[in-house]
């Protein structure tokens, strides 16, 4: 499975709202940066994907970064001794790293593991299991440069100490040389490749709703991403680059390409240099969701996915999607809901337990984009949740306005007759 | 003689039926308290009176006795679709547009600090005293538009909130 690599975009676009929070900026507008440097703090730091000159975005939300094309680096050296270091030290330089989950969420891995030291896991599972059909970045990367991913789960081993460790496999996988580690066969169709599912088959049971793996002592780590945490030990660099698979969406599927790419290529340039001039989604063609043309591929990205499939046509309540559902709920009706915006009711059919895993969308044989639809309800739900908390707000001022009011009405009465029964009788009582 | 039978079995159990329903139906009375409570939890609670009714309780109490539900500016289209949910009638256009969620500022040159808009806002959200600066919190602001009236400066403007 061989990785190519495109040209050096001329722009790249980095993200500074991201995490639901903002990274702060350390290098100013027109300064000269090399591949590696750091370019903002906060909680996942963004390292420059190449050299170049950085501009600061108009909102300072988006950091731009002009390539040179010479690709200079930052000299990086590996951690020393890493292998007998202290878990929070291992865990401080995987942040300083910048290094987030790859298996397609992108949650900041210190984070991850200071949560599972914290509670304590008992099941490592390396999950090299690809998250959506179509898409083979892991694969590749594992058998391409397996010394980093062996120096990765090494690094988690040390961290979290577990009991068993479990490489995580697809069915028709080809072996990978694991060290003799305990493999874990993952169950047969989608969405086998997510944590959810690796965690209930490792540990015999299904997950509550609400529950997490890390609450039944199962941590699951994405291959690439163990592969990020051996190359930022082993070879000091920080995650500005991944492999992403491009998978075609069409008549006839045809196999992923996967491009070695780095944080932050600018989308419009992608396109151009993969000879698609439509929409690209951001993700596989089960999870993608559109990508902006003006913006950057994120650094987590696993997958991008070239779209052509045709208009959708109206439901015919086949409930194909209800039965795909991996979570058991009625997507039919929950599309109905969401259609009429029936908010309400959409809420008490369960749109909240929806995990937005894209699989009622291929077999639905209208072609009707139901996660989009779900996503866009989802919103709107939110919003509407945010009102609502406001008015309650304001209804409770305004009741405690009116009890002010009274308060100051009664005081005021009582003042009144205390200075009627004090006062003197005028002249001109009768004296009644 | 079966058939006299059968009949008057259904007749007397039709008369029993019948009549039990017309004495809980007079017993357990529903509890009109609760759907009044319900509709004015779709209501914005900005208490603007722009539908007519001088706050939202009396408002949600008209919509109880059957007033039209599409006379909430503020609430916007999805209290409309809520109502129209939440009684089984059918969901209207909004009889006056809705402007989008406002937020009152005062203009600090041209306030008097007359006080006359503290007293105007439902949900107290304008905080000052006579003689000293007014000004609005953002937080606790309705987007009502009581206050604007009250001024003698007209130095209130209602700007769009963002969402």
């Amino acid at each position: 499975m061989s990785i190519d690599r495109l040209a050096l975009a001329p722009v790249y676009r980095l993200r500074l709202s991201a995490y639901g929070t903002r990274l702060c900026p350390v290098v100013g507008d027109s300064e000269r940066v090399l591949r590696h440097q750091l370019l903002a703090r906060g909680r996942v730091p963004l390292h420059a994907p190449t050299s170049g000159r950085v501009r600061h975005g108009r909102c300072g939300t988006m950091l731009h970064l002009d390539a040179d094309g010479a690709d200079a680096a930052l000299p990086c050296s590996p951690l020393a001794d890493w292998r007998s270091l202290a878990p929070e030290e291992l865990i401080e330089a995987i942040g300083a790293a910048g290094i987030v989950g790859l298996g397609g969420a992108g949650f900041p891995a210190a984070e991850k593991l200071r949560a599972g030291c914290r509670r304590g896991m008992e099941v490592l599972i390396v999950n090299a299991v690809e998250c959506e059909p179509g898409v083979s970045a892991d694969t590749a990367l594992a058998a391409d440069d397996p010394d980093a991913v062996r120096a990765g789960i090494d690094a988690l081993r040390r961290i979290l100490a577990p009991e068993r460790t479990l490489f995580a496999v697809a069915p028709d996988a080809s072996p990978f040389d694991h060290d003799a580690m305990e493999v874990l066969v993952a169950p047969e169709g989608y969405p086998a490749g997510f944590e959810r599912t690796l965690a209930e088959a490792a540990a015999g049971r299904r997950l509550a709703r609400g529950e997490y793996p890390t609450d039944i002592g199962v941590y699951c780590q994405n291959v690439s991403t163990c592969h990020a945490i051996g190359a930022a030990l082993e070879r000091g660099t920080p995650l500005v680059e991944r492999v992403v698979s491009v998978v075609r969406v069409v008549r006839a599927a045809a196999p992923a390409r996967n491009l070695r790419l780095r944080a932050g290529h600018a989308v419009d340039d992608l396109c151009r240099q993969l000879g698609h001039h439509g929409p690209l989604r951001a993700g596989g063609p089960l999870t993608g969701a559109p990508l902006d043309a003006g913006g950057g591929i994120d650094k987590h990205l696993h997958a991008v996915t070239i779209d052509e499939t045709t208009e959708a046509l109206p439901c015919i309540r086949c409930g194909a999607c209800a039965e795909a559902c991996p979570e058991s709920l009625r997507a039919e009706t929950l599309y109905r809901l969401a259609r009429a915006e029936h908010y309400d009711e959409l809420e008490a059919a369960g749109l909240a337990d929806c995990i937005e895993c894209g699989a009622c969308v291929p077999v639905c044989p209208s072609r009707i984009p139901l996660l989009d639809v779900f996503r866009g309800a989802k919103a709107a739900v939110n919003a509407r949740t945010a009102r609502r908390a406001d008015a309650e707000r304001a209804a409770r001022r305004f009741a405690a306005r009116r009890t002010r009011l009274d308060r100051r009405d009664a005081r005021h009465t009582a003042r009144v007759r205390m200075r009627k029964s004090r006062a003197p009788r005028s002249w001109l009582d009768d004296g009644s | 003689m079966s058939i006299a039978v059968a009949a008057g079995v259904m007749t007397a159990l039709g008369a029993t039926l019948g009549a039990l329903l017309g004495v809980s139906r007079r017993r357990l009375e529903g509890d009109d308290d609760a759907l009044v409570e319900a509709v004015d939890h779709c209501l914005p609670q900005t208490q603007c009176a722009q539908c007519g009714y001088p706050g939202c309780r009396p408002y949600a109490e008209a919509i109880a006795a059957g007033e039209a539900i599409n006379l909430c500016p503020p609430g916007g289209p999805d209290t409309v679709q809520s109502l129209s949910e939440l009684l089984g009638r059918p969901a209207v256009a909004l009889a006056e547009p809705a402007a989008g969620p406002q937020l009152a500022l005062i203009d600090e040159q041209r306030c008097i600090g007359c006080a006359l808009c503290l007293d105007a806002c439902p949900v107290d959200a304008i905080v000052g005293a006579p003689g000293y600066l007014h000004t609005v919190l953002p937080g606790h602001c309705t987007g009502c538009e009581l206050c604007l009236p009250p001024c003698p400066v007209d130095c209130i403007a209602l700007t769009p909130r963002a969402a």
